[in-house]
């Protein structure tokens, strides 16, 4: 297994380069740049040519590129091309946010979408399936922001529960920080619960018509010890993979959960980047987005191999 | 030196340090405490309460703290870190800061600042001349991103240091708008803008010490305890937020802000009549929405389309319906505080489609399609009206296109002169509530270089320069006359209506005072009821 993480890191590096080299080439096309924005609309063309040179954005994009992926082998990420914070400071201060939504989000997510999944799928055609499949389908159909700003109003405004955003970072006021992350993380989870649980329901439901469940059925065993011991076991190996893209794609794709409720997340902070052609920022953040996806994969291939035996990651 | 006899300042507030006053002889010493003369958002109550934490949220996110950026966040924020040399008071009188008098040569091309002793910057240093001068010249670095303040301090050709309380600045030009310049000076710390920590930590000699920058989220400073204006600030602590409208509006009704600035339209017309909040528009922002032709290319060489667009403009349903009346139509760029400002020539141009389509046609200038280059990330309400301009000119035959492009575009765009920009654009200003002539010297939508409008006119440059130096309030008057008549006529850039700077708080919040640059409040004197 050992050798195995090893070369899926290895696979990882070209991934790296070539994820982030198509990044710098892609945001260097969109017109205007960090200069711009810094100097702001009240600078001479003098002045801005001063400010882009000084960025070292005159030099070709080539260059611009080594130069970035020189100081990133010497473990520097560079800093941000407009604040001139360090890159690592930044995302040090964005990533926990992010991370802590995504696993929140996630976690909420699964307590609702497995119950559900299971409840449908062995209730087919019932009045409860029914049920659920109605809520499902609203919680698909009804945009994230949208509920978002709805709940702000009913649990901030109107019922004055929960802050209606920003986040408490602060582990000696742990309630705070709970009560911050309820409604951005719920919110959120709604919409992966219902696609997550219409995954489990359909998934349980073919596991339920295979030969070893009729088998167990046939031998006495009772339902519940057929759907939680036998079916549901083989069922949620999909889902895992599932999960798995969720939660990647999360670590990036939280961007209007985060400004709806103020999240200072790494979505926010990549789309000021790409907004204020922060490259740097751009570049550092999809250099962690990267690696993060990364390890989440990998952890997916070894959750495979501890929930099914049969499964054996080949060296 | 010659003797002062026209302008010479000096004040104290009351309980500030080194308290030997001389008595102002000039014009420019108007009398009464900072306090007391720079307008109060609200009435005062009857006693201050020191203790205390401010949140505050805005929806602009500084992209630097530095205190000379112009993209260093606002007055709300990095700024209350800093001092500056003098301050206007709401009648555009300059009132002592860090500078507690001074003396102005009749020709307007000196200017000896005495400095008030014994003021420390956060970090113990005592300030001195040096640090003024350095501030003056580090405006200058085009890497620092000071915008239009460069302009004003390649004014000094001279910058002497007589001793560590004195500085006489010199200009080859009569400077009679000096203060307009060093309003804007934040006085920095050199060991700070130029030691390790100078991207992420400020050091200044303001009412408030540096704590935090969380970038894109929030900005903290706490209670400068050796300010040098004894008993000031009275809060402890100031916690700025970045936040979308919509949540920042939403805090603030369900407690979790005292005050935000810019608040959605209908929130503050809706929340205006509430006892709970306090609703007000900043009397003397001097920022208003404008539009510009490129005038070096056809048909806008030519002022009769200009005119006829001008005309085609219906202000008066931007006003009512985008801005819910919070906004003035403009047709100048003057709000009723300015010595510019005219009553009778800011309704110049009315909505008039027939005269707008007479003016066409007397132009010969046949089928027109052209752009509208807008920043609607920096100013939403421009792109509003772009749609509102884009229906009225469809009725006289014009096919106006919305170009929406980022704040980085639209900069590089404009002020390189992209081969894209072929007709107008929108976008917002800021300086007008200074001398008029300021605007029109360093506004990219007015100044005589490279302006937004690619506009040039030997009359508009004899015209901006004479008002430049002038300091005879009469003459000032008839240039300032000459100037409107000349905007109206020439409408190279013209003006929509006033950019409102509205602030929502909370009704405890006492002591928050209008400042006149930037459009901003200052938090020096508030406290919470």
């Amino acid at each position: 297994m050992g050798r195995f993480i090893i070369r899926r890191f290895l696979q990882a590096i070209p991934v790296l380069f070539f994820s982030t080299f198509l990044v710098f080439m892609v945001i260097h096309l969109i017109p205007g740049d960090a200069a711009a924005v810094l100097a702001g609309p009240n600078a001479t063309p003098e002045a801005l040519a001063a400010i882009r040179k000084d960025m070292g954005l005159d030099q070709p994009l080539l260059v611009q590129y080594v130069v970035w992926v020189t100081h990133l082998l010497q473990g520097d990420l560079g800093k941000s091309t407009l604040s001139g914070q360090p890159i690592v400071k930044l995302l040090q201060a964005r990533a926990p946010a992010t991370i802590e939504l995504t696993l929140a989000a996630m976690s909420i997510s699964m307590i609702i979408a497995l119950p559900l999944g299971i409840l449908s799928a062995t209730h087919v055609r019932g009045r409860l399936e029914w049920f659920i499949s109605t809520i499902q389908s609203l919680w698909l159909a009804i945009p994230n922001f949208w509920a978002g700003i709805l709940a702000i109003i009913l649990f901030s405004l109107i019922l004055r529960w929960l802050p209606p955003g920003g986040r408490v970072a602060d582990a000696n006021n742990m309630g705070d920080s709970i009560k911050s992350l309820i409604l951005p993380a719920t919110t959120l989870a709604l919409y992966l619960a219902a696609a997550l649980s219409r995954f489990i329901k359909f998934n349980l439901l073919e596991v339920l018509f295979d030969d070893y469940v009729r088998t167990a059925r046939a031998k006495g065993v009772n339902d519940t010890t057929v759907v939680y011991r036998h079916a549901l076991r083989n069922a949620l190996l999909p889902v895992i993979t599932i999960l798995g893209v969720q939660f990647a794609s999360l670590l990036g794709g939280t961007v209007i959960i985060e400004s709806v409720f103020s999240w200072p997340g790494v979505g926010g902070l990549m789309i000021d980047g790409i907004s204020n052609r922060d490259y740097a920022v751009v570049q550092g953040g999809l250099l962690l987005l990267v690696m993060l996806f990364i390890v989440i994969n990998l952890l997916v291939d070894l959750t495979y191999a501890v929930i099914d035996p049969r499964i054996r990651l080949s060296d | 030196m010659r003797a002062n006899r026209a302008v010479r300042g000096t004040q104290q507030r009351p309980g500030r340090p080194g308290n030997g006053r001389r008595q102002p002889s000039g014009t420019s010493g108007a009398s009464g405490t900072l306090a007391s003369t720079s307008a109060t958002v609200q009435p005062a109550a009857a006693q201050p309460k020191t203790g205390g934490s401010l949140r505050f949220a805005q929806t602009a996110n500084p992209v630097s703290i530095d205190g000379n950026s112009i993209a260093g966040g606002g007055n709300e924020t990095a700024w209350l870190v800093f001092d500056r040399l003098t301050q206007y008071d709401q009648n555009r009188q300059p009132q002592p800061m860090l500078a507690e008098s001074w003396d102005i040569a009749s020709d307007f091309k000196q200017f000896k600042l005495n400095l008030r002793k014994g003021v420390q910057f956060h970090s113990g240093r005592e300030l001195t001349s040096d640090d003024v001068k350095y501030t003056v010249l580090r405006l200058r670095e085009s890497t620092v991103g000071s915008g239009i303040l460069a302009g004003f301090s390649n004014w000094f050709t001279a910058i002497d240091l007589p001793d560590k309380s004195t500085v006489v600045l010199r200009t080859d030009s009569p400077r009679p708008t000096f203060f307009d310049a060093i309003e804007l000076f934040n006085i920095v710390d050199k060991d700070n803008v130029e030691g390790p920590e100078a991207k992420s930590k400020i050091i200044g000699t303001g009412p408030f010490t540096f704590v935090e920058w969380q970038n894109g989220d929030h900005f903290t400073i706490a209670k400068n305890k050796n300010y040098w204006q004894s008993g000031r600030p009275y809060l402890d602590e100031i916690v700025s937020y970045v936040r979308n409208q919509q949540t920042m509006d939403l805090q603030l009704e369900s407690n979790g802000m005292d005050v935000v600035k810019i608040p959605g339209v209908d929130d503050f017309v809706r929340l205006k009549s509430d006892p709970d909040y306090q609703a007000t528009i900043h009397p003397a922002s001097g920022t208003f929405f404008e539009i510009g032709f490129n005038t070096a290319r056809p048909p806008f060489d030519d002022p009769r389309v200009r005119q006829a667009f001008n005309y085609a403009m219906d202000r008066k349903r931007f006003c009512d319906t985008i801005m819910r009346n919070t906004a003035v139509p403009l047709n100048l760029p003057w709000s009723a505080t300015s010595p510019a400002y005219d009553a009778a020539k800011n309704s110049v141009y009315t909505y008039d489609l027939d005269r707008a389509r007479a003016l066409l046609k007397e132009a010969g200038a046949g089928t027109i399609e052209t752009g509208i280059l807008v920043n609607g990330i920096g100013a939403p309400q421009v792109l509003q009206f772009a749609q509102i301009f884009q229906d009225s000119l469809a009725q006289i035959g014009v096919k106006l296109n919305l170009q929406n492009v980022e704040p980085a575009i639209w900069v590089d765009t404009l002020i390189n002169k992209k081969p894209d920009y072929t007709g107008l654009w929108g976008g917002s200003d800021q300086i007008a509530q200074l001398a008029p002539s300021t605007l029109f010297q360093l506004s990219p939508g007015w100044r005589l270089d490279n302006n937004h409008s690619a506009y040039k006119n030997e009359m508009w440059t004899t015209l901006v320069n004479s008002a430049l130096s002038e300091s005879d309030p009469t003459k000032q008057k008839d240039l300032y006359t000459r100037l409107n008549d000349f905007i109206l006529d020439q409408s190279f850039t013209v003006p929509i209506a006033t950019y409102p700077y509205t602030f929502l708080m909370r009704a405890n919040v006492m002591g928050v005072q209008y400042q006149l640059h930037n459009g901003g409040v200052s938090f020096t004197d508030t406290w919470l009821a």
